[in-house]
């Protein structure tokens, strides 16, 4: 209806338009032309460092449970076959986790001295427990992980070990229920105290809080 | 020019002074200082309208911005309008606050200031009164301004208004002890405590200003008093009562409409009367800049005094201003190191300093 | 310290237990601006993720998405022609420089020098102006892409950058002579909220805080992304580890920004802006890691991805939530105007660390 009064109004300048400028024909519609773009070569991001081998070593002369992630018995020469920028990711028992990560604190020789981050995932059927640590001085990291069981989550604290696994752990309690024991102050740091559920899990399904998209 | 007769302790005898006196010989006197006590309420009313316009100029142009320039031309209505936004306020009482003192305590910075406004000498003729010990007079008077804060925090029932008058208290009495020193200081070298005596010492040439006069300890006499009145303003940087915003708004938290005006208003004309101060004690009050040179001198003496004593004044505002939006703020305890430990002692240096300069005639 | 508060950079709220002026402890409530960008971006695909990049730290939002891209790319090894990297590296340091104006301006005005605000906003339009032309967009810009960017540099690009450098010089020398060498400043700074090497270390700080305490970790030299190891620059370090440090630190960082815009402006090649797009972006089984260097710190970008095409989980690794946790440790013995000054030097940004 909009259309059919703006054409109403329009008629007469239209028409004085036609008038006054006969010769005129509106321009074609170009299609605008797609830019095709070429394939460049991929260059693998190669970190200096001490590599996994020799990190692999260490840590399987201590703790000879430990295996890699989805590779369980891959043996330490051959972690090269699994990519130039492959950062190790260690699967852990809930026994060694907190032996594991206080050798990785005291030992000099690997140099982890920065705790990059502790985080959480959920499978369905279990939860992991990732930490990451980083290497100031060699510029080497290192991925740990522990399963724990879904229906109870619980895993030692390593805020004494590392101070800034406070907060960390804090997080992963308040998103995904996790709870630390020994920890000195656990609560939760996002959302307020008397949030129902845990956001971060797959179940976690509240039809207000998160939206399902169709694709 | 020191042709006045010798009543000289209230030196109305300008034109309108000697008309008053020629039709109402007998009640000239109550009639002439009525009016000069409505002309000066007239000035305090109108300079904080303008200087809190010229602050906003002033700190905008530092800020590479305009500041106010839609109400009026270049925004020179703007701090009329926000008078009377203010004068439509409610004013409101916070339910435990002592209601007598509550509304006392604003008027009290602002009849101090007032007080201290009628011994300025801005001109020879324009000085309400002239007490023989005005200096002393200023210095007792800046107590109530003093007071007044207090009160506000007190009777606020407020324990942050509380803690924010305490400290500016706290600042306020410290620093007038740095400004009756350097008072003293003048004193001392001009031999009297009168505000007009203290401006007619320094006629002459410029070099004659006590700025220029005391070889050295002029120019550190006159910092030193642009560093203690700043403090005592409560202005940057030493404003930690009233911008830190991490104690709410400072003593005058609890007030609205025109109890706030008031306190604001003081605060500004607090700022012309140091400066005033300022100009009387070091740069010569409403005597005329006389460089020696022939031609030049008599043109500036006919610009009348009192120009020159609103030029000096306005040029120390403008140094206030300047260093308000230039420094970043000091903390409380270090405010109060600066005064204890380093500008008291320094200014018991300056006097003993000047005595000795006058006791070896080093004085220009 | 309520949660509105003009200090506070952001909405954080802050419990101090004082005794007098000093404070005893403080206890950061975070959560304020949680809006749960990890569980969002498990609800859309990798591409509309980027977006979600840029809100995580407004104010270095080319470098966020930086990071994600280098996660994808990792990924799909997809591989980013010459200008395309030219391109993103001049992006990323514009945005830092224009991180640090912002953080200096609000630092001068947390202090009380308020005209620094307006200053830094000054040379701060000019490169805002850039990024408007670039994409449109002066905060949120959204503009990389796995492969490159999403359009080309406009040709009045190169022009620019050339004026901000000429402009950015004397200005950095200005701002120093304004507050550097202010001994109400340096007053304020000195010896406040020392961070210890073995703290900083194990608090996981990272960016300026760390490398004022001793130790020499940045992203662009050490870890080396895109093509930063082409550009000579320098990563300053102090040792005190206290706010003048950290201070002083991020001014010479703006200086070395300035060096590598000079040099990648020098040799900017011709080329396409980006290779290949895919039909789908539908990352492999597996997880992948990226590190940047964004203004606040190190960024890092953690996908866990199961094949489909939305990832699985998304963790972002924010500069700003390990940088605050030390702030307990920090301000413990000092006054309430301290915490200002030491909250100042942190520089957070309150959405980088409530994600």
């Amino acid at each position: 209806r909009l259309e059919a009064d703006k054409d109403k109004e329009q008629e007469a300048p239209r028409l004085r338009f036609k008038e006054e400028n006969p010769d005129y024909k509106p321009a074609k519609a170009v299609r605008a032309k797609k830019e095709k773009f070429e394939e460049v070569e991929y260059r693998p991001h190669i970190t200096s460092g001490i590599d996994n081998k020799t990190i692999f070593e260490v840590i399987k002369a201590k703790f000879p449970q430990v295996s890699v992630f989805r590779q369980p018995d891959i043996s330490p020469e051959k972690l090269e076959t699994l990519g130039k920028e492959y950062i190790l990711d260690i699967v852990v028992s809930q026994e060694d986790y907190a032996p594991l990560i206080s050798f990785i604190k005291e030992e000099k020789s690997l140099g982890l001295d920065l705790l990059l981050h502790l985080s959480a995932i959920d499978w369905e059927d279990h939860i992991d427990v990732i930490v990451h640590f980083l290497s100031t001085g060699d510029n080497n990291k290192l991925f740990i992980r522990c399963s724990l069981d879904r229906k109870a989550p619980a895993i030692e604290t390593i805020s004494t070990i590392y101070k800034g696994a406070e907060w960390h752990e804090r997080e992963v309690y308040d998103l995904f229920g996790v709870h630390f024991s020994n920890h000195p102050d656990l609560r939760r740091i996002f959302l307020n105290d008397d949030f129902p559920g845990y956001p971060l899990r797959k179940d976690f399904d509240d039809p207000q809080r998160v939206v399902k998209r169709p694709y | 020019m020191n042709t006045l007769p010798t009543d000289s302790l209230y030196p109305v005898h300008n034109a309108i002074g000697n008309m008053v006196r020629a039709f109402f010989p007998e009640s000239a006197l109550v009639i002439n200082s009525l009016l000069t006590i409505i002309s000066l309420l007239l000035l305090v009313a109108l300079l904080p309208v303008f200087l809190i316009w010229l602050e906003r100029k002033v700190a905008a142009h530092f800020q590479a911005r305009l500041g106010p320039m839609r109400v009026g031309y270049h925004g020179l209505l703007q701090s009329t309008a926000d008078g009377l936004k203010l004068m439509f306020k409610e004013i409101l009482k916070p339910e435990g606050a002592d209601t007598f003192v509550f509304f006392l305590a604003p008027i009290l910075p602002a009849s101090a200031t007032f007080l201290v406004m009628t011994i300025l000498p801005f001109d020879h003729p324009l000085q309400v009164a002239d007490p023989a010990g005005g200096v002393i007079y200023v210095i007792g008077i800046s107590g109530l301004s003093i007071l007044g804060i207090l009160l506000a925090g007190w009777a606020s029932n407020n324990k942050y208004s509380l803690l924010g008058a305490m400290r500016s208290g706290a600042q306020m009495v410290s620093f007038e002890i740095s400004l009756a020193l350097i008072m003293l200081v003048i004193v001392m070298v001009t031999g009297t405590a009168s505000l007009r005596e203290i401006v007619l010492s320094q006629q002459g040439t410029v070099i004659d200003w006590w700025i220029f006069k005391l070889p050295v300890l002029g120019i550190i006499g006159f910092l030193m008093y642009m560093i203690s009145s700043t403090a005592e303003l409560n202005r940057a940087p030493f404003d930690i009562s009233e911008a830190e915003s991490e104690l709410t708004g400072g003593f005058a938290t609890e007030y609205s409409g025109i109890s706030f005006a008031m306190f604001f208003f003081a605060e500004f004309v607090n700022m012309f009367v140091s400066a005033g101060l300022a100009a009387t004690f070091f740069l010569g009050g409403f005597l005329a800049p006389q460089f020696g040179i022939a031609v030049l001198d008599p043109l500036l003496n006919l610009i009348p005094g009192f120009i020159w004593f609103f030029a000096k004044t306005f040029f120390v505002i403008f140094l206030y201003m300047w260093f308000r939006w230039t420094f970043p703020r000091l903390r409380v305890d270090q405010l109060m190191y600066l005064e204890w430990k380093m500008l008291l002692p320094a200014n018991l240096l300056l006097l003993m300093l000047a005595g000795i300069f006058m006791a070896m005639g080093w004085i220009l | 310290m309520g949660p509105q508060h003009p200090s506070t950079h952001g909405v954080l709220r802050l419990v101090l237990k004082l005794n007098g002026e000093n404070v005893l402890e403080v206890v950061p409530h975070l959560g304020y601006v949680h809006r749960g960008l990890e569980k969002v971006a498990e609800n859309q695909t990798y591409l509309q993720n980027i977006h979600l990049t840029d809100r995580l730290d407004y104010l270095s939002s080319h470098i966020n998405n930086l990071g994600y891209c280098m996660a994808m790319e990792q990924a799909l090894e997809i591989g980013v022609p010459e200008r395309g990297e030219y391109i993103r590296v001049m992006l990323s340091e514009l945005q830092r420089i224009q991180s640090h104006l912002l953080w200096w301006g609000v630092s001068g005005m947390d202090l009380g020098a308020v005209t620094t605000f307006l200053y830094g906003f000054k040379e701060r339009e000019l490169i805002t102006d850039i990024f408007e032309e670039l994409c449109g967009a002066r905060l949120t810009m959204n503009f990389f892409r796995p492969g490159g960017s999403f359009a080309d540099v406009p040709d009045t690009f190169i022009g620019r950058v050339k004026n901000v450098i000429e402009v950015m010089k004397p200005a950095l020398d200005e701002y120093n002579r304004l507050l550097s060498g202010n001994i109400i400043f340096l007053e304020r700074t000195r010896n406040i909220g020392i961070l210890s090497r073995e703290n900083a270390l194990s608090y996981g700080c990272s960016g300026a805080v760390l490398r004022a305490s001793g130790v020499s970790y940045d992203v662009r030299k050490n870890d080396c992304y895109s093509i930063y190891d082409r550009f000579e620059f320098d990563v300053p370090t102090r040792t005190t580890g206290d706010c003048f440090d950290r201070y002083s630190l991020k001014m010479e960082e703006m200086a070395q920004s300035l060096r590598i815009l000079e040099q990648a402006v020098q040799s900017f090649p011709e080329g396409p802006h980006r290779s290949k797009e895919k039909a789908a972006y539908k990352l492999p089984k597996g997880s992948y890691y990226s590190q940047v260097e964004t203004a606040r710190g190190l960024l890092g970008t953690y996908i866990v991805a199961e094949g489909g095409a939305k990832p699985y989980r998304v963790k972002f690794r924010s500069p700003s939530f390990s940088n605050l946790s030390i702030l307990n440790e920090l301000s413990v013995g000092h006054k309430i105007a301290d915490i200002v000054t030491i909250l100042a030097t942190l520089d957070f940004v309150v959405p980088d660390l409530d994600r």
